[in-house]
């Protein structure tokens, strides 16, 4: 199999609420191999964008990560992010040096007050060590790279003068500055229209080719999900309930959630007038979780007496599969 | 192509509230409100401190033990007794009785400084609701009882010490309570009023006339105002009657103080101009008063409670500061400041510090209001954290 | 930028045009006018003045037609001659009663402005910064009562202290030996050993108030995207701080001279009449109560007008550090 790059194992991250804790990452488990694409997909509040965040401990308060390992394999020595020091040269040199990161709302992720070019600049000389002179025309390099037109000049520009297709470049600029081999991208199209949705996908995974690296996509389309994943991992409620290559997932959905979800994608000319499928009920507080498996109560498979009393087992099957679901604990799977 | 998205994403702590359990989905927005402000502790006990003012400020005759008038030429500038629930040292040792000690006064020849000293034989026996000074309560009802007093009508009891005309600085207090609040409260229901009516306005009908009153409130804002109201309130003929210049004042402040509120207000009603349930009250037939003060005002009346509430303290301490100043309100009239001009003299004030405590009301009221409106503020959104 | 000056001079002559009219009206607001009053004050020293002796002086003084051509009469002489008027109390020219008190009203106001700034700035970031640890909670409180308390209440109980603990209470600006020295360094330790107790009373509520606001805009910003984008590509917490947050919060900071400005020259009235110093504070006090309307109103005139410049000033300060409102992006 190809090589682990970032190994995340039993991960859980919890919020204090006046109304008690809420567990929003509740026993993670993801492997993001080096040069593939993992796509993270799952309805909103489901911990995807807090899992990511996990990573490079960036979690604020009231937020806070509160078991599981990071194991990073980039560095000649393999080592856990979470138990590294806060000033650990290690964690300073992972973000934005190893590891890439693009955010939601790129014009709210870029400070308004200062050029782009200016952090940019800053980002690469925390990493690379050039001079100013050196920086600022890697900076223009770079830009020109992500597709910034006229670059010598937008360097000077502030991020309120650039739409937010440019500010999104301009963070992939920055994120792709100290060459990463991991590029996270937390729902970096939500927020665009469509057109420039579908060129950021684009410059995506034309640089992924270029720089082979590798991109852990977050994201609640599965649209997206089918053009760039190597493998998808579905998140309900703080878990991963399924795992797959991106092929086996949209041929044999396994966990009647990720069914359910597929179901509810129109498909060109067969849904033409007629009501799309919708998952019944509506997302669990996450306060009060519902007992056994989490999707009982809006599963069509769940079995009384089961699935409402019992956590499901994850299954893994043959092709290293995964789905935590009790319908494949007999047959088909082994039990892990 | 999306799945059904309801909130952004990523953040715990906002998927716990947007979908509450039942108890909670089902609760109306008063009580959601409610619930919130009650885990603000500061507030809580502040709305106590504050609904106890209120108490005052409607009995504020039976609440003080001593009429507005009462004087006691022997006790000038006295320090307060102290209230004890039993004495060991009458004839027959100990024995239970809410009393205070009387003092025993001496006058230094030459500086002719009236010093007190506590006198353990002299018992002045205290009870609740004893007859005294007559008043009438609400202004109508004639009524002799007071909460708390000596039980011989007439006996010293300064449980706060008296001020240097020799008046009771309990019950002084207690008057002033009920004119120093009250300017607050009236003076920002008045500005309260007025920002209203053109904050409303100005928000829900946008446009040219939101502009020329936003123009109007910018310049309002930037006319320094507290040298002004000093101008204005000097300029007022020296010979008003009190109650003409409580009124005033209390507009003076208000006038001063209705820009922030209509800011709020507009800010609320720009907001709210473009929901659904506006529109759908308009093609219902509602007029557009109807719509502004019955359908969109409702809807924000928590945060235009805390917007007042917050508004209040400013008032209470320009009243104060201007009467203190002798600018403000002005004998027979009592409120905290003029009762703190009796402190002024670092001659009198070295000697009486309790002539300070009404500067302590200031503070608690001030506070009050302040972390009632902080509360209510923070509760008026049960839904964000 | 151009546009936006444009803008704020617009709007500052505005203001003072308004400051004028309203000042006017306070000044004519009581009964009778200077030339009354002198004539009062001439009938009482036995010399009655004819009934043309007056319409004269009414003539002289600019007091006679109707409230609008007082009004131009005064604002014109105001303008092109720098004249205010006369001061009925002093019997002397308005400019020169305040003219010898401005420096140190100004001077001690700046100072306390600086000072305010320079304490609240680190308390904020910090009561920011550390939130909800024993620091923050300590200022925080402080912040609360600063801003409850009014400042003649702070001045009474720092008198009650001093008199308990010193027997005297410390006034002026300066001790009697060093009062009429030349400025050596003695001179410049006595004014600073003086000038604390005036800007502890002028400056709290000024401190408590910038504390808050610096903090609480700081809290708003620590929570932005952007403040997690930094650190996900590895900017260090101290240079994130200085960089990022701080750099934006300064700007509410910046505009808050509008506001603190008359804060101080009013915490001036309150301890220029209790320590007595030789600031406008109780100059002004004293005409208002005498109802020395020329006097007060032009005091009031000059406090208004170094509000509205500092209010430009922070405009402008405001205009060179965020790059929105400087290329007219906003606002």
């Amino acid at each position: 199999m190809e090589q682990p790059l970032l190994e995340i194992s039993g991960l859980r991250t919890g919020f204090d609420t006046y109304d008690g804790k809420v567990r929003a990452v509740d026993g993670v488990d993801l492997t993001v191999h080096a040069g593939k694409t993992l796509c993270v997909v799952g309805e909103s509040g489901c911990g995807k964008s807090v899992t990511a965040r996990s990573i490079l401990r960036l979690v604020d308060a009231p937020g806070r990560i509160e078991g599981g390992k990071v194991v990073w394999h980039g560095d000649d020595e393999p080592f856990d992010v979470l138990s590294l020091d806060h000033d650990d040269r290690r964690l300073q040199r992972l973000r934005g040096g190893e590891i890439g990161m693009i955010f939601q709302e790129p014009s709210a992720s870029l400070l308004q007050l200062r050029t782009i070019g200016a952090q940019l600049i800053e980002t690469i000389r925390i990493h690379t060590g050039l001079d100013k002179k050196a920086a600022r025309a890697r900076a223009i390099a770079l830009l020109d790279q992500v597709g910034i037109p006229d670059p010598e000049r937008r360097v000077d520009a502030y991020p309120f003068q650039l739409s937010g297709g440019m500010c999104q470049r301009a963070m992939i600029a920055i994120a792709l500055c100290a060459n990463p081999s991991l590029l996270i991208a937390d729902e970096p199209t939500t927020a665009l229209d469509v057109t420039t949705q579908a060129r950021i996908l684009d410059l995506i995974r034309d640089l992924q080719a270029e720089h082979s690296m590798a991109v852990m996509f977050i994201t609640h389309d599965l649209g997206v999900v089918a053009e760039l994943a190597d493998e998808v991992a579905v998140m309900y409620l703080g878990r991963v309930v399924e795992r797959a290559g991106v092929e086996e997932l949209f041929a044999d959905p396994k966990h009647p959630y990720t069914k359910q979800l597929l179901a509810s994608v129109p498909v060109l000319g067969r849904d033409r007038g007629r009501d799309l499928p919708t998952i019944p009920g509506i997302v669990p507080n996450p306060l009060h979780r519902p007992r056994g498996c989490s999707f009982h109560p809006r599963c069509a498979e769940a079995i009384a007496g089961r699935c409402d009393v019992d956590d499901p087992p994850e299954v893994v099957f043959d092709d290293g599969r995964t789905a935590e679901c009790v319908l494949y604990d007999e047959n088909e799977g082994v039990r892990a | 192509m999306t799945l059904k998205t309801g909130l952004p994403d990523g953040e715990g702590a906002d998927a716990s509230d947007a979908k509450g359990n039942v108890e909670r989905a089902t609760a109306s927005q008063r009580t959601l409100v409610w619930w919130a402000f009650k885990k603000h502790k500061l507030a809580v006990v502040s709305a106590w401190i504050l609904i106890a003012m209120l108490v005052v400020i409607v009995l504020t005759e039976f609440v003080a033990p001593y009429g507005a008038r009462h004087r006691d030429s022997e006790y000038t500038t006295a320090p307060p007794q102290v209230l004890k629930l039993w004495d060991t040292d009458g004839e027959d040792g100990f024995r239970w009785g809410l009393h205070v000690d009387g003092h025993v006064s001496e006058q230094d020849p030459r500086s002719l400084r009236i010093t007190y000293e506590p006198d353990p034989d002299d018992r002045v026996e205290v009870g609740f609701f004893v007859k005294g000074d007559e008043y009438r309560l609400f202004g109508l009802i004639p009524w002799d009882r007071h909460l708390i007093g000596p039980k011989h009508h007439g006996d010293p009891m300064y449980l706060l010490g008296t001020t240097t005309d020799g008046q009771d600085l309990f019950s002084q207090i207690v008057y002033a309570t009920r004119v120093s609040a009250s300017v607050g409260i009236i003076g920002v229901l008045l500005a309260f009023a007025l920002g209203i009516a053109l904050g409303a306005v100005s928000g829900y009908f946008g446009g040219w006339i939101d502009n020329i009153i936003q123009r109007l409130i910018e310049l309002f804002m930037a006319v320094p105002s507290i040298p002004l109201w000093l101008g204005i309130a000097a300029a007022l003929p020296p010979h008003m009657g009190p109650v003409t210049r409580y009124f005033i004042i209390t507009t003076i402040l208000a006038l001063v103080a209705w820009t922030g509120l209509a800011r709020e207000v507009r800010g609320r009603f720009l907001a709210l101009r473009s929901e659904e349930f506006v529109t759908s009250a308009l093609l219902d037939g509602s007029g557009h008063g109807r719509v502004m003060f019955r359908h969109m005002l409702p809807s924000f009346s928590s945060h235009i409670i805390a917007a007042l509430s917050l508004s209040i303290p400013s008032m209470i301490l320009a009243e104060t500061s201007l009467s203190w100043l002798g600018l403000g309100l002005r004998p027979p009239a009592v409120s905290w400041g003029v009762q703190l001009q009796d402190a002024s003299k670092w001659s009198v004030l070295s000697n009486a510090p309790w002539l300070l405590i009404p500067g302590l009301c200031v503070v608690i009221a001030v506070l009050a209001f302040n972390f009632v409106g902080d509360g209510l503020r923070d509760a008026a959104d049960p839904y964000k954290h | 930028m151009i546009k936006y000056l444009g803008r704020r001079a617009v709007y500052m002559a505005a203001t003072l045009m308004a400051i004028s009219l309203v000042v006017f009206i306070i000044i004519s607001l009581p009964p009778g006018d200077f030339v009354t009053a002198l004539r009062a004050k001439y009938s009482v020293m036995g010399q009655g003045l004819t009934e043309s002796d007056v319409q004269a002086l009414r003539v002289r003084y600019g007091l006679d037609g109707n409230i609008l051509q007082q009004y131009w009469n005064w604002i014109t002489q105001i303008v092109l001659h720098g004249d205010l008027g006369m001061s009925f109390e002093h019997s002397k020219p308005v400019a020169d009663v305040i003219g010898p008190r401005l420096g140190a009203t100004l001077g001690i106001s700046l100072i306390t402005l600086l000072m305010s700034w320079g304490i609240a700035f680190p308390i904020g970031v910090y009561s920011a910064v550390k939130q909800h640890s024993i620091g923050d909670y300590a200022a925080t409180t402080v912040g609360f009562l600063g801003l409850a308390v009014p400042n003649f209440l702070i001045a009474l109980i720092f008198i009650y202290f001093s008199v308990t603990w010193f027997g005297s209470v410390p006034s002026g600006l300066c001790s009697p030996e060093w009062c009429d020295a030349s400025w050596n360094l003695g001179k410049v330790l006595d004014l600073l050993g003086h000038l604390w107790i005036p800007m502890i009373v002028i400056g709290t509520a000024g401190v408590a108030g910038l504390v808050r606001i610096i903090r609480n805009n700081l809290l708003d910003e620590l929570r932005r995207p952007y403040v997690t984008a930094a650190r996900a590509r590895g900017v260090s917490e101290g240079r994130l701080l200085r960089r990022y947050p701080l750099r934006v919060a300064l700007n509410p900071f910046v505009s808050t001279i509008g506001w603190v400005l008359p804060l101080l020259l009013v915490g001036d009235i309150v301890v220029g009449q209790i320590l007595s110093l030789p600031t406008l504070g109780p100059v002004l006090l004293s005409a208002l109560k005498a109802q020395d309307m020329y006097l007060a109103g032009s005091i009031i005139m000059v406090l208004s007008v170094v509000t509205v410049i500092g209010t430009l000033i922070s405009d402008l300060l405001l205009g060179w550090l965020d790059p929105r409102i400087r290329l007219g992006h906003q606002r």
